[in-house]
């Protein structure tokens, strides 16, 4: 016999709601290492020989600095660096890696799984079960290494 | 949960909405923690929907989180006079269907890859008595699938999905209407009929 829209109905509505997992504690790790990552550095504080010294040296770094990038930049495998750059996130034992070049990663099978690369090139990462430490994910494009990244992984 | 337990959830979200205000007005303020209250608040029926839309509980996770990550984000641009809850579910739901175009047929695993089981909802998606419902609902469109979902499993009036959706509340209708004939066809097929 066909089912009437009241059986289809009473059927949907007694679906359970499942326990969601704590995207809460996710959320607070994430904003955590975010934060940490700006707020980490060390406050110097210098007497006032070695402030001019310091000084010194700044505005000579300058110098040659503006030199250089005023010169004509060779069509190479340093270029692509400039330009390339890993976005690392971390999401419980999941760590993101997204970069905005094409390129081979490398990286320690002791310490991290390859999980899958997501749609939009994002590669996921599980961190292995007893992992500890950091742990260093390698770009390379082309055979040579362009940008490496070290990540914790406990 | 049952039917009259969700009733009460409505009226939960009724009652939250001045501590929804609240919670972004800190948030935007600079008090990332409040973003987390209002995380608690939603993550159940948020990762609920965002289940049934994508089929598969690691991705429900990933989508999930996504969405809070981008609601976060752009919390700025939120229209404060309209219902947070509404906001949310938006971006939920258009997260689960950017997911669902932009999902290969297959994805590559690695062969160290175990999928977690300590979900518990894993466990729902082997209960044999939904299995066929499960099935049906992944067979709809996913703009069908949504009103489904968000009328049925979260419980939310015609003018709210319609908000939600950004539709008009007679298409919200309409969809429902065509969505559960095709649910109906489908479970049908399967065997399911009327006792």
């Amino acid at each position: 016999m066909a089912m009437t829209d009241d059986d289809l109905v009473r059927q949907l509505e007694a679906v359970p709601l499942v326990e969601s997992p704590d995207f809460r504690k996710a959320f607070m790790e994430d904003r955590r290492s975010r934060l940490s990552g700006q707020a980490g550095l060390p406050v110097l504080h210098f007497k006032r020989p070695l402030a001019l010294g310091l000084a010194w040296a700044a505005a000579v770094v300058i110098v040659i600095g503006v030199g250089l990038w005023r010169a004509p930049q060779p069509q190479n495998t340093a270029a692509t660096m400039a330009q390339s750059d890993f976005s690392v996130s971390q999401s419980g034992d999941r760590i993101f890696i997204k970069t905005n070049v094409k390129g081979d990663l490398e990286w320690d099978p002791a310490r991290l799984s390859k999980v899958q690369t997501l749609p939009d090139g994002t590669v996921v990462f599980r961190r292995r079960p007893g992992a500890a430490g950091f742990t260093e994910i390698r770009l390379r494009v082309a055979g040579g290494e362009v940008l490496k990244t070290s990540i914790r992984v406990d | 949960m049952s039917y009259s337990n969700f009733s009460s959830s409505e009226l939960y979200l009724v009652k939250e909405e001045d501590l929804d205000r609240a919670a972004v007005e800190r948030c935007l303020e600079g008090d990332s923690d409040a973003f987390g209250e209002l995380i608690v608040r939603y993550q159940r029926p948020v990762f609920n929907t965002v289940l049934h839309m994508v089929g598969d509980a690691e991705d429900a996770r990933e989508v999930c989180q996504q969405a809070f990550m981008k609601a976060f984000e752009h919390l700025a641009s939120y229209d404060r006079d309209r219902k947070f809850f509404s906001w949310i579910y938006r971006v939920a739901v258009n997260e689960s269907i950017n997911w669902l175009k932009a999902r290969r047929p297959h994805e590559e695993l690695d062969e160290s890859f175990e999928h977690p089981r300590a979900n518990p909802a894993e466990e729902f998606e082997e209960l044999e008595e939904w299995r066929h419902l499960h099935e049906a609902i992944l067979e709809l469109d996913p703009n069908y699938r949504a009103v489904v979902i968000l009328r049925h499993f979260v419980h939310f009036s015609y003018d709210e999905i319609a908000e939600i959706l950004k539709l008009a509340e007679k298409t919200v209708k309409s969809r429902l209407f065509t969505a559960r004939s095709l649910l109906r066809e489908a479970l049908e097929a399967r065997g399911h009929g009327h006792d």
